[in-house]
């Protein structure tokens, strides 16, 4: 591996960020970093501290026609307001068996329905998700905490204090949403009273455990979870805290065993 | 169909894992039968659902309890529709339609199934402008690939059907005939060489044993596990095609 001594110039550094970026890139922003790391890392970076959007965009286009040159099977692109590194067309069939090669990433059907349900009714426990699907979603969930697509966001209050679940950024950027008011139907599929867990009606229940969708009684649906899930439902959730995440989790799985469906009518153990 | 034995080869009782639960089986049916999901006729899903599970016991896979617990509940419920309005227990919640709750659930459940068919859209999109940039149109669906992969269900609706087509069973060949699945894995793995796709249902041509027909069903089921075929439809309850997939 050659150690270039030498400091890059423009062009590279431009072609390093095009290649390095997941979206296509602004010449704007492109232009705010080489700013920004002028402010911070000064040096031979300052050199770049006056660059202007308009020298980019320049800059560009030579690097765009040395690209086209080479014939490298990729092409310096402008699309959605920026620019990114895109395969030729011609070499499209090979890119295309490439992905779909690597399609261990998609997700299956069932994987998919549990996604849905704790991204509309996040923040959500196992057994609510389970009565939801009729069936046991512990793989799923798994799963897609590995994928990073899921994430606990506190505990509920119930006894047993079952974990809850939301969706993470990842799931935004995984799926192209904005945020999760670009999900289809969530008025109606949103956590609410009526849709909680089904129950037998409790007018006159002896149960002590608060029902944890008691406090959601004449809340309205709540479409406005923030993508991180920041603010599970106020008093009947508790905010996630270091200690809850160091805490062994088998035990709380082990009661959540015992619980089927009707935890929340269930008497105090 | 009979609970006559079938002897699964003990070289091959395979746990296949189905992921699916009651709730996609009754969904399956109900949009197989093309019946209004809210005046679901129990009598005819519950005795369609009962069919299935006992194909599915019959064969050793791996089910969820669920599917029990819900034919319970079913019966339940028919138990109660064939009760004469005046003869249900008092106590019973508000005489409201005992299949309520069900379709209340079901109806809920297929909300989120129409939810996530909207989420693997995105995926694929993603997927395809991610890595190439902005000819997403170019690049869509891959040709060939038309309704997503087919469901268990599927594939048992067609076993169910080339099972019933059976004449009974000479007792004698029971004990004769002998197939294991591993030789089906081979059988088929051989056909699908060269060919681009297959029928389904026409692996069962020509099959006069009962079980053989279940060795060749637990082959299929077992080489689409093992990723080495597919199976897809190229409409809502056509013909199943099975493919390999290249290495």
């Amino acid at each position: 591996m050659t150690t270039d001594s030498t400091m890059p110039e423009l062009k590279q550094i431009l072609g390093a960020m095009v290649f390095a970026t997941k979206h296509p890139l602004p010449a704007a922003e492109m232009c705010r970093v080489l700013h920004e790391v002028a402010k911070t890392q000064g040096g031979y970076a300052a050199a770049f501290a006056a660059v202007r959007e308009a020298d980019v965009v320049e800059t560009l286009k030579q690097l765009s026609a040395d690209v086209a040159k080479t014939g490298t099977g990729f092409h310096l692109a402008e699309a959605a307001g920026g620019y990114k590194l895109q395969s030729d067309d011609k070499c499209a069939p090979w890119a295309r068996t490439l992905l779909n090669a690597d399609k261990a990433h998609r997700l299956s059907r069932p994987s998919l329905e549990t996604l849905a349900i704790i991204a509309y009714r996040q923040p959500i426990t196992r057994v609510e998700i389970e009565a939801v699907r009729g069936v046991n979603v512990d793989h799923a969930i798994a799963a897609l905490m590995e994928l990073e697509l899921v994430r606990m966001v506190g505990r509920s209050n119930v006894p047993g204090r079952p974990m809850l679940f939301g969706t993470t950024k990842k799931f935004l950027e995984h799926f192209g949403l904005q945020s999760l008011e670009a999900l289809p139907g969530v008025e109606e599929l949103a956590r609410t009273e009526k849709n909680r867990v089904a129950t037998r009606p409790t007018q006159t229940d002896t149960v002590t455990a608060p029902d944890t969708t008691e406090a959601e009684a004449g809340k309205a649906p709540s479409e406005s979870v923030s993508e991180e899930a920041q603010t599970p439902n106020e008093e009947e959730r508790e905010e996630l805290t270091d200690e809850s995440i160091d805490e062994p989790e088998e035990d709380e799985d082990e009661e959540d065993e015992d619980e089927d469906e009707d935890e929340a009518t269930e008497d105090t153990p | 169909m009979s609970a006559s034995a079938i002897s699964i080869p003990e070289d091959h009782k395979i746990r296949l894992e189905i992921f699916e639960g009651p709730l996609d089986l009754l969904l399956y049916l109900i949009k197989k039968e093309e019946v209004d999901i809210y005046e679901i006729p129990i009598v005819k899903i519950s005795d369609q659902y009962m069919e299935y599970l006992n194909v599915m016991r019959m064969l050793d896979l791996n089910i969820a309890g669920e599917f029990l617990v819900m034919a319970a509940t079913l019966m339940l419920i028919k138990s109660r529709m064939l009760l004469p309005p005046e003869d249900r227990p008092a106590a019973e919640e508000e005489e409201e339609d005992p299949r309520w709750e069900l379709i209340r659930q079901l109806v809920e459940y297929r909300k989120f199934k129409e939810a996530a068919v909207f989420l693997q859209g995105k995926e694929l999109q993603q997927e395809n402008t991610f890595m190439l940039g902005s000819h997403v149109v170019d690049l869509g669906p891959e040709p060939g690939l038309t309704i997503d992969e087919v469901s268990i269900f599927d594939l048992i609706t067609t076993f169910n059907s080339v099972l019933k087509r059976l004449p009974t069973e000479d007792l004698s060949t029971l004990f004769t005939a002998s197939y294991n699945v591993a030789d089906k894995i081979e059988s088929i793995t051989n056909a699908l060489k060269g060919t681009g796709s297959i029928p389904f249902s026409s692996l069962f041509e020509c099959m006069a044993h009962r079980q053989e027909i279940v060795c060749t069903f637990l082959a299929v089921l077992e080489l689409i596990r093992m990723r080495q075929i597919r199976a897809t439809q190229e409409s809502l309850f056509g013909e199943i095609m099975i493919m390999g997939i290249a290495e």
